[in-house]
């Protein structure tokens, strides 16, 4: 639990379990995260990185103990509830998962659009980001004709045009060479000084050592929390 | 032009459903003109089974030959005798208000167009008559009370046309009830192909639905989707049903007016008739909006 001074956590995890089909992948998870925090999740390939991410951007549930985001306590929201927390929340996934036969503009104005949002609105807010993330020339473009590397600007365009409360990346630098991964890497921790909350799932031990955060290191089936600076 | 279940307005949300959704027009289609048909048919046998109703409710005629002695003379004391009986008979049914004998006087009244007024009515065999007043909403058990009757003599009879009146509107009932399992039969099926082909386009489009579900979409949002696509099929439908059905009926209304039977031609539809038959493409509007945003919403509590 966190003291009553301390802020109140964006993520808080009380002992809790996740698997698949009554088999959990992690046990004992006890770990909370501050809102503002930037916070890297590591481990091997299997160690269930993907998994836990899966539980905090509120498409798992958890199987033992409490889980609670934005000071809710998920096992105890309605449907209705989870997708207004889902709102604040911006995911960037491994394999993108794009609306294929859509256009660019189509795909990030999704989130604005379940909102119910004014199209004139969405219209500028997403034009905005599509330059910032310089695919304003791609707009009416559709997806499946776009490179990996435009493909997951998309991605990443989608999962911020809320401008959510915590942003989740599963392997953001799996797929794209290093300069093009420092250039993501600034790009999140751009995103985390304006006040996201950021999480990053990844295996790149040279991302976690070059870029001193927190990072939650996934390992014999637990999870346990390592502040920056001080290394393992 | 996209007739996809999902896809609102363009490319709002993709659907890959093209054939389901055609297939479901053509059903659909089939499913109104067929329902149409038979809610006209429905309403005509009700309106013509009203007009009998009419005739046989209010009151009832019962009448009493006279009875004859050995030299084929009436027996005026014993007819009466037996005409007190039905009478009293007739007078404890429930249903019935009063019975009144019509007397001489009356039956004379009602005979001298074809008599003249100066003739002793006792001496003729002439019925006597019963007028049964019934209380309104009566339902009264012919076959019964003819039985019951027959008991107490043989010479007393409920006049015929209302007693086969009476069994045309109980097969008239019959046929309503067959009409309306119909009518009910149709509308399930509609709500179960609904059901199914919103489920398979939920299934078919997953991937989507798990999209919109991660970025925060609710259940009634993508019901909403749904359901305003089949409020198109449905509308559309309705449509089609009704131009198919209408000439229908009028055909068979030609028809069965123009056999000349005085019966047949009460089947009629009335102007109220009509409008609730105009309406059935608003109702298979709201019926498939709703099934399909229930269908919707249900589904996705076990799907994401
Ligand atoms: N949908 C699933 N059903 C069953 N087991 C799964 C599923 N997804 C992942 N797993 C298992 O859970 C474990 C953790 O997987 P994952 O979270 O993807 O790890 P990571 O992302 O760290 O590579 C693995 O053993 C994997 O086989
Ligand atoms: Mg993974």
């Amino acid at each position: 639990m966190t003291e009553a001074t301390e802020l109140p956590a964006i993520i808080d995890l009380q002992n809790v379990a996740v698997g698949y089909d009554g088999v959990d992948i992690l046990n004992n998870v006890q770990i909370a995260l501050q809102s503002g925090s930037f916070t890297f999740i590591t481990g091997r390939s299997g160690a269930g990185k993907t998994t836990l991410l899966s539980m905090l951007y509120l498409v798992k549930k958890p199987s033992k103990g409490i889980l609670k985001v934005f000071g809710q306590n998920v096992n105890f929201s309605n449907r209705d509830t989870l997708a207004e927390m889902r709102q604040r929340i911006g995911v960037v996934f491994q394999d993108f998962r794009l609306l294929e036969n859509m256009s660019v503009y189509d795909n990030i104005a999704l989130p604005l659009r379940v909102r119910g949002m004014p199209e004139k609105e969405i219209y500028r807010r997403v034009v905005e980001l599509l330059q910032w993330v310089e695919l304003h020339k791609s707009i009416y473009k559709q997806c499946s004709t776009l490179s990996g590397g435009e493909k997951q600007r998309v991605a990443i365009a989608r999962a911020v045009i809320n401008r959510p409360d915590i942003l989740f990346a599963d392997e953001p630098t799996g797929s794209v060479d290093s300069e093009i991964a420092n250039k993501l890497m600034r790009l999140f921790v751009e995103l985390n000084k304006v006040g996201t909350t950021v999480i990053i799932a990844t295996h790149n031990e040279q991302l976690t050592s070059t870029y001193n955060y927190q990072r939650i290191d996934l390992h014999n089936g637990t999870a346990k929390l390592y502040p920056a600076l001080q290394r393992i | 032009m996209r007739r996809d279940l999902l896809i609102g307005q363009k490319h709002e949300v993709p659907a890959e459903d093209n054939d389901t959704s055609i297939f479901m027009y053509v059903l659909t289609s089939i499913y109104m003109y067929l329902f149409v048909v038979v809610l006209a048919i429905f309403m005509a046998i009700n309106s013509m089974a009203g007009n009998w109703e009419k005739d046989i409710t209010g009151s009832i005629t019962v009448q009493v030959s006279p009875i004859e002695d050995a030299n084929k003379h009436i027996d005026v004391a014993k007819t009466k005798e037996q005409l007190n009986k039905v009478e009293q008979f007739m007078e404890q049914i429930s249903g019935v208000e009063e019975v009144q004998v019509l007397d001489d006087a009356a039956i004379q009244k009602l005979m001298s167009p074809w008599i003249g007024s100066k003739v002793d009515m006792s001496t003729l065999p002439i019925p006597q008559l019963l007028d049964v007043r019934l209380k309104p909403d009566a339902e009264l058990n012919y076959d019964e009370i003819t039985r019951g009757m027959k008991q107490l003599t043989p010479n007393a009879s409920i006049d015929n046309h209302r007693l086969w009146l009476n069994r045309l509107i109980k097969f008239a009932t019959s046929l309503k009830t067959i009409a309306l399992a119909i009518l009910l039969m149709v509308v399930a099926i509609c709500a179960f192909s609904i059901y199914y082909s919103a489920r398979t386009s939920l299934n078919i489009n997953i991937e989507t639905i798990k999209i919109l579900h991660i970025v925060g979409a609710k259940d009634k949002f993508v019901a909403k989707l749904y359901a305003k696509n089949y409020a198109k099929i449905g509308l559309f439908s309705g449509i089609i049903g009704l131009l198919a059905a209408v000439p229908c009926i009028m055909l068979v209304g030609k028809y069965g007016i123009s056999t000349g039977s005085g019966l047949l031609s009460g089947a009629s539809l009335s102007s109220a008739a009509w409008s609730v038959i105009m309406l059935t493409p608003l109702f298979s509007l709201c019926y498939a909006m709703f099934t399909s945003y229930w269908t919707v919403r249900k589904s996705l509590e076990k799907m994401v």
